[in-house]
């Protein structure tokens, strides 16, 4: 009979999944996270707990063996919000410790291209959010960004922003997943965030928006217009996380014009809630 | 912020918009305690304004007068336009405000010539003094060199920019006299050549003493205007590869020119925009894929084909060299077949050694197949129906691209070309600053500060210890995180992948180097 694993969801729940694979010499058919993967009738169910050691006996044998860039495919992979992730991670890193280190030339291997395809458009994803992220200043100086990304982006993302902005505490809210990026005093972390609890904008917060609008407007060549290309460039999902893609009249100086985000979070619930 | 700082904004932001240059890349720099910003290499866009183009900096003019008068520049000093200055405070307050809010990877910043150009540059150098030295910033700074300033000055801004430019503006000498008569060839191939040379000097030092101050770490650029005069695209080609080889420069930017005012000598009408995209093709061919302008072009055929792409044409025109064999050819054949770029060209270099490539693999590592198997043979074979004849592959790729309702092939952007400026575009491995950061964690060891508190936590088997390790960052600022209690249980999975993250990886592998491998 086929098995399926079902993990706790975290990386190193996968990893642990790997090991139990080679230890018991029973591959899943499957990997079932908490987040979706439909098990087929008639598998059995084994379920994994996260081990760190073992986890961590895992990673060594994917860097001795494969190397990092190996390791940081199938990490990259891991955060694509793709329900088959945990699977195809598992059969490429079985193949790798088959190959060692030819594993990313494989690249007529379905194994080895299925996680590429799945890193690809994460990467993807935190190339553009790098740049559209927008943070407000409120009005005790720490900074925040709502966004919502189609992959898990916050641990990519968190690193860039700490390492950017040191001496700056704020919070990268991913609305999707109701997570939380909080950086402070040289230190990030990412928490579940059920609510926010958000103090008011910086006085010249709308200011500076409408200075940026006038900027973003003012940049453009008429006689090049092309909205076509800007659209590809800068998919209309992104958008309402754009303060200059608001229509001009937003930000006219009331608390309601600012971005729904705002008005969302701002009456949640309490506890759990993390105050700025 | 002053009562009419937007509408200066707007007019110094106009007047700088037909300069193209907007990318951040070039110059790698990480954060540090106690300063604002970073630089990544490869250059971020933050935004894409109405024309397409991707917005990195704030380019801007410290102010739009002028004493001189080019005649293509719409901030000449004959025209009628509204004028503005900023003060370099303004400008760095300007600057801060944006960079913080994530809207830009740092600042462009150029400038009319107000009274000489040596002021000019004193003004300049003051706001980039400001910005680095008082605000502590360490974002991405593009400054223009002015035309005929002198060499101190030169010297002075290359030590606070990343990247500096002089615009060559149009390709011939002719050129120059007839619509730029303040300026001349020397005016701007002096200030080009000493920062050519200082970057040089900056070179060794570094190699010699680790913390000499770097002079434009970013390189140079220069612009060309396309279209305002008749020179030809291999007169332009022929000068940017000597700027390339030559000059040492890390970008030339063309800018169709787009009549501004009217004057008698410069053409009216619509800007060349896809004679632009094809120089921009060519460059490209030029620096990434060996291709040398004279065997794009000639004197006698001295145009890029419109209807084309570069490298289509020049393969048609090549078609003695074709098919080639994709599981033997030299990764520099390869790269000279349409439809296989640098990252398709690396994948099968490497993806070859495992096993014998097919039609199908290629599609699947990113080939434009629909270009490409008019050149190409897989294990000797051909595509099915292929016929190898100049006409019919010339109309099949006509037929194969699609074309932009005014002429302008599809989606291709031209500053998507430019998105990886800095060297040829990556293989398709994550290119975001979080993975280069694995790599110097792994080389290096951990970086001090916060990688290196992350590092220590991100010990799997540590993360029992974590929650009751971090109560939240305790922040000396007005605005304190409180915890939200120890760390959120199972449900919280996901966000416990942050855990493990490549960053970290540093770490991992040295306690993992004594670990078992699994069976
Ligand atoms: S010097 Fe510069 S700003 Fe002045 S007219 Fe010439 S191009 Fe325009």
């Amino acid at each position: 009979m086929e098995i399926a694993h079902i993990i706790d969801g975290s990386f190193e729940g996968l990893l642990t999944s790997v090991f139990e694979a080679y230890s018991s010499r029973r591959f899943p058919a499957g990997i079932c996270a908490d987040d979706g993967y439909q098990l087929d009738f008639g598998q059995e169910q084994v379920h994994i707990r996260t081990d760190g050691a073992k986890a961590s006996r895992v990673m060594a044998g994917i860097l001795r063996k494969m190397g990092a860039a190996v390791y940081e495919q199938a990490w990259t992979a891991f955060l694509s919000n793709d329900a088959t992730r945990h699977i195809k991670i598992l059969r490429y890193l079985a193949l790798g410790f088959q190959v060692g280190r030819a594993l990313p030339d494989m690249l007529a291997e379905p194994a080895v291209m299925d996680v590429l395809e799945l890193a690809r458009p994460v990467a993807r994803e935190c190339n553009k959010l790098l740049g559209f992220v927008r943070f407000s200043i409120m009005e005790n100086g720490a900074q925040f960004s709502e966004i919502a990304p189609e992959h898990n982006q916050l641990p990519l993302l968190m690193p860039h922003f700490a390492d950017r902005l040191p001496d700056v505490p704020f919070v990268l809210h991913d609305s999707r997943r109701k997570l939380a990026g909080l950086h402070g005093a040289g230190q990030w972390r990412i928490v579940v965030a059920d609510g926010l609890r958000l103090p008011g904008y910086s006085d010249d917060e709308l200011e500076w928006r409408k200075m940026w609008k006038r900027y973003f407007d003012a940049l453009a060549i008429e006689e090049r217009k092309n909205a076509r290309l800007q659209m590809s460039l800068m998919p209309k999902r992104y958008w309402r996380g754009l303060t200059e893609m608001q229509p001009a009249a937003v930000g006219a100086g009331c608390r309601a014009a600012l971005p729904p985000e705002s008005a969302k979070l701002a009456i949640l619930q309490d506890p759990p809630a993390i105050s700025l | 912020m002053a009562a009419d700082l937007m509408e200066r904004l707007g007019i110094l932001t106009g007047a700088a918009k037909y300069d193209v240059a907007c990318t951040s890349s070039g110059a790698s720099r990480p954060g540090a305690k106690g300063s604002i910003g970073s630089a990544s290499a490869g250059g971020i866009c933050h935004s894409f304004a109405a024309d397409g183009r991707c917005i990195s900096l704030l380019k801007i003019l410290m102010t739009n007068h002028c004493v001189y008068d080019c005649k293509y520049c719409a901030n000449r000093r004959s025209s009628d336009i509204p004028r503005a200055s900023l003060s370099p405070d303004e400008l760095a307050e300007l600057t801060m405000g944006f960079y913080r809010r994530n809207y830009i990877e740092g600042l462009f910043l150029s400038s009319g010539i107000e009274k000489s150009p040596d002021s000019t540059m004193e003004r300049m150098i003051g706001a980039l003094e400001l910005l680095r030295r008082r605000d502590r910033f360490r974002g991405y700074i593009h400054a223009k060199a002015i035309p005929g300033c002198s060499e101190g000055l030169v010297t002075r801004l290359g030590l606070l920019a990343d990247r500096l430019s002089v615009n060559i503006e149009l390709p011939s000498e002719k050129s120059l006299k007839l619509l730029a008569p303040n300026k001349g060839r020397d005016a701007v191939i002096r200030p080009m050549r000493h920062i050519r040379e200082r970057i040089a000097q900056s070179g060794s030092e570094l190699a010699v003493f680790r913390h000499a101050p770097a002079f434009a770490p970013a390189g140079q650029s220069t612009q060309m205007i396309i279209g305002a005069t008749p020179d030809s695209d291999f007169q332009i080609l022929r000068l940017s590869e000597s700027l390339y080889r030559k000059f040492k420069l890390k970008r030339v930017f063309y800018s169709a020119y787009i009549p501004i005012g009217s004057h008698a000598m410069l053409p009216l009408g619509q800007p060349p925009l896809l004679r632009e995209h094809r120089l921009y093709q060519s460059d490209w061919l030029i620096r990434f894929y060996g291709f040398s302008a004279s065997e794009l072009l000639s004197e006698e055929n001295s145009n890029l084909n419109l209807r084309l792409d570069p490298k289509c044409n020049w393969a048609v025109n090549n078609l003695g060299l074709f098919p080639i064999e994709v599981n033997r050819a030299d990764y520099e054949l390869l790269l000279r077949v349409p439809g296989i770029g640098v990252t398709s060209a690396r994948r099968i270099v490497r993806a070859r050694r495992a096993s014998v490539l097919g039609f199908q693999d290629l599609k699947k590592m990113g080939v434009a197949m629909k270009r490409a198997v008019y050149f190409i043979t897989c294990a000797g074979q051909y595509w099915r129906g292929i016929r190898f004849d100049e006409k019919n592959i010339c109309s099949n790729l006509l037929a194969g691209l699609p074309q932009h309702p005014d002429g302008l092939p599809e989606a291709l952007g031209y500053e998507q070309l430019s998105l990886f400026p800095g060297g040829p575009p990556g293989d398709g491995r994550l290119d975001s600053a979080g993975a280069r950061g694995a790599f110097g964690a792994l080389g290096l060891g951990l970086p001090d500060s916060a990688a290196g508190a992350q590092g220590a936590l991100a010990m799997p088997g540590a993360q029992a210890a974590l929650g009751a390790q971090t109560a939240l960052p305790a922040l000396s600022a007005p605005g304190t995180f409180a915890t939200p209690g120890a760390l959120p249980a199972p449900g919280a999975q996901a966000a416990l992948a942050a855990r493990i993250e490549p960053r970290a990886s540093g770490a991992i592998l040295r306690i993992a180097a004594t670990a078992a491998p699994p069976n």
